[in-house]
């Protein structure tokens, strides 16, 4: 358990000095995201699974905004129109993602007397997980696009 | 090392970043993320040291932390955005110039 806290820990920090030191704001949201990410598996390793829930969900929502935001302000916007499409269909999955754990959770509640939760044997968490994961790597997709191929 | 020492630790890490981010750095839009990190950081102080002490995790509070740098960095997002079409400007001491 000591070793999870520690690799999740370090992924966070990296995370975050990579915000620090970031040149551009696209790879400060990049960092954010990484950071928002190991904080995340860090609470759900200090067993607070409904936190960290929330948390990544509206963490990674912000960032997928923040990145519209740095590529709308970034210096080379004009060459960003595939990473922008990226970062919107990121954004799009991610929300439909979304709503599936949320939907299906409301209509538990809804028919069932007792409030539903999420927990790590629910699947909500998994499809939640995997929106996570595949938000990420569409989102480093949109990053490593280089930029001369853009402007052919 | 105890996992709540550890979690307190890597806080304080997120804490220090975060603010340091947002005292050094200019760009608004990464000066809010700073400030979200922070903000990330504290909660998860918070969180270690209420299993530090054996006490619950007060469950609304720490969502109202969540909801509150979210909606700081959706409003950075936001203001960069807005600011930088106005004005074309990004960073915090032209805006601070550019005060009337």
């Amino acid at each position: 358990m000591s070793l999870l806290v520690a690799l999740s820990g370090l992924v966070a920090l990296t995370g975050a000095a990579l915000v620090l030191a970031a040149r551009k704001p696209r790879t400060a949201t990049l960092g954010a995201m990484l950071s928002a990410s190991g904080t995340g598996a860090l609470w759900l390793t200090s067993g607070e699974p409904k936190l960290a829930a929330a948390q990544l969900a509206l963490a990674l929502a912000a960032c997928v905004v923040a990145l519209y935001a740095g590529l709308a302000t970034g210096a080379d916007s004009h060459v960003a129109r595939r990473r922008y499409g990226l970062a919107k269909a990121a954004g799009v999955v991610f929300v439909l993602m979304l709503a599936v754990p949320l939907a299906r959770l409301l209509v538990a509640r809804a028919t069932t007397p007792a409030p539903a939760t999420v927990a790590p044997d629910n699947p909500s968490t998994w499809v939640f997980a995997s929106a996570a994961l595949f938000t990420m790597v569409l989102t480093a997709l949109a990053f490593t696009r280089r930029v001369d191929q853009e402007r052919r | 090392m105890n996992n709540a020492i550890l979690t307190i630790w890597i806080g304080v890490g997120l804490l220090g970043l975060g603010m340091s981010t947002a005292i050094l750095r200019r760009q608004v839009l990464i000066v809010c993320l700073g400030l979200h990190g922070a903000t990330l950081g504290a909660l998860t102080v918070y969180l270690g040291l209420s299993r530090a002490l054996e006490r619950p995790v007060q469950t609304g509070f720490a969502l109202a932390g969540i909801t509150l740098s979210t909606a700081l960095l959706l409003a950075g997002a936001a203001a960069a955005v807005g600011v930088f079409r106005r004005r074309n400007a990004h960073h915090v001491d032209e805006l601070r110039e550019l005060r009337g």
